[in-house]
């Protein structure tokens, strides 16, 4: 499936001011000064996820997800390597450590900043849906990307909308990706809305 | 359990350890659980109706309320992590610490169509926390002695080096003098057997040699002084030179 690169470049400008909506709410409640970015945005297979590159290969991913359902249904997953997701709560929490670990508490507060996250770009993206969608709370899943991948209920021929993302937080720089794995069917749901927003 | 006042689909939650409130659009209270009331001491009858920002006035904040306004609308249910929040509901433990906890807020259909409440579900992560601080802190004391370690075995390292160069040097100053003082001996042995010997050029000539075994033990004084000094590891390769050099 080829997607117009005017409905990605709208899709991408949904998920910037998702992210921009995310990052204020960072901001205000971590009192860091937390920068975001959405440098690129493209449609693949969820069965090319594990080939993306800094995702594939043997590490394990930390990754916060949520699932939606109803007309559009799908996951939309935060995915870091493990050691950047460690940096980035240790840099948002102020801790001071030299080699942190994701333990438990961490993951809790990754999984916040998921959440926070997720929320942003699926609050966008749901204003232009303009339906009730339903979700599931935060999950955390650490796995292969493979195993991430396989153990979604979707079929292997499904579309994910995947988009680096940049994390800028005091002196680091942390970079993730977001993954919206659609259901089929629901890629189409949201380029009508955005081809009936911009009135095509 | 009777004067609690769960009732209805709501009943179930009570026995379930975490604490668990609904509130309306309004944030007033609509269901308060049993486990809530021995948290915070506070009864369900007591605080039902009531607007849950005049009882913990520190979820006023725009940061709260914005986020528990978007589960009010329907949204995605939202996470208060303990790090960052510690709690939303505040509650002690039976030790008068505060009671730390992951908070987790759902979006409930309410009777009406359209109108969604929001259900806070707050778990106690206290032992967890504490676990963790305990075991971040182990980590870090077994961190800190291994680069201490790490550290003294470079030191020890440094100080076997600076001994093997000290003995060397040392064994080299007692070798040549010992060298000079048997070739000296053997001479004054040659010149006896030959009858070529003068009683005063002898006597001299042993005085020499007497001066440089002086030197040579007070060199070797100094050796087993610093040998002595702690450093008695010496290294194998200065033994083999000690036994190589007889």
């Amino acid at each position: 499936m080829t997607i117009d690169p005017d409905d990605l470049d709208a899709i991408k400008e949904l998920v910037n001011i998702g992210v921009g909506r995310a990052a204020a709410m960072l901001n205000e409640i971590t009192c860091s000064h937390i920068t975001l970015q959405v440098p690129t945005l493209h449609v693949i297979g969820l069965d090319e996820l594990d080939r993306v590159e800094g995702l594939s290969g043997p590490q394990r991913a930390a990754t916060v997800k949520i699932d939606f359902r109803g007309f559009f249904t799908g996951t939309t997953a935060l995915i870091f390597p493990p050691g950047s997701a460690a940096a980035l709560v240790t840099a948002i929490t102020g801790e001071e450590e030299d080699l942190p670990e994701l333990d438990a508490l961490r993951t809790e507060t990754l999984m916040e900043v998921g959440n926070i996250f997720i929320n942003g770009v699926m609050g966008s993206i749901g204003n232009v849906l303009g339906q009730q969608i339903t979700y599931t709370p935060p999950t955390y899943v650490e796995d292969t990307i493979t195993n991430i991948a396989r153990t979604t209920r979707f079929d292997p021929d499904e579309r994910v909308l995947l988009a680096n993302t940049r994390f800028f937080v005091e002196e680091i720089n942390v970079e993730g990706v977001i993954a919206m794995i659609l259901e089929i069917g629901s890629l189409d749901v949201l380029l009508d809305r955005i081809a009936a927003v911009r009135g095509d | 359990m009777a004067t609690r006042g769960s009732a209805g689909a709501w009943q179930g939650m009570d026995f379930l350890p975490v604490g668990i409130c609904i509130i309306d659009p309004e944030f007033r209270v609509c269901y308060w659980n049993a486990c809530l009331e021995e948290w915070t001491g506070i009864p369900a009858a007591d605080i039902q109706g009531e607007e849950i920002t005049v009882r913990f006035p520190s979820l006023k904040r725009s940061v709260i309320t914005e986020r528990i306004n978007h589960v009010l609308q329907g949204g995605a249910p939202i996470v208060f992590s303990s790090q960052i929040h510690h709690y939303l509901i505040p509650s002690c433990l039976p030790d008068g610490k505060m009671r730390i906890q992951h908070t987790t807020l759902v979006p409930v259909a309410g009777e009406e169509e359209g109108i969604y409440n929001a259900m806070i579900i707050c778990e106690d992560v206290s032992t967890l926390t504490r676990e963790v601080v305990a075991y971040r802190a182990a980590k870090n004391d077994l961190t800190n002695e291994l680069e201490e370690r790490i550290k003294a075995e470079k030191e020890l390292k440094a100080t076997q080096e600076a001994l093997l160069a000290y003995l060397i040097e040392s064994a080299s100053r007692v070798v040549h003098p010992a060298e000079t003082v048997r070739a000296d001996l053997e001479g004054i042995i040659s010149d006896l057997d030959a009858g070529d010997w003068r009683p005063e050029e002898i006597r001299m000539q042993l005085q020499v040699e007497i001066g440089m075994i002086r030197a040579i033990e007070e060199n070797l004084a100094e050796l087993i002084r610093a040998t002595a000094g702690g450093r008695q590891d010496i290294p194998e390769s200065f033994r083999k030179f000690l036994l190589n050099k007889g």
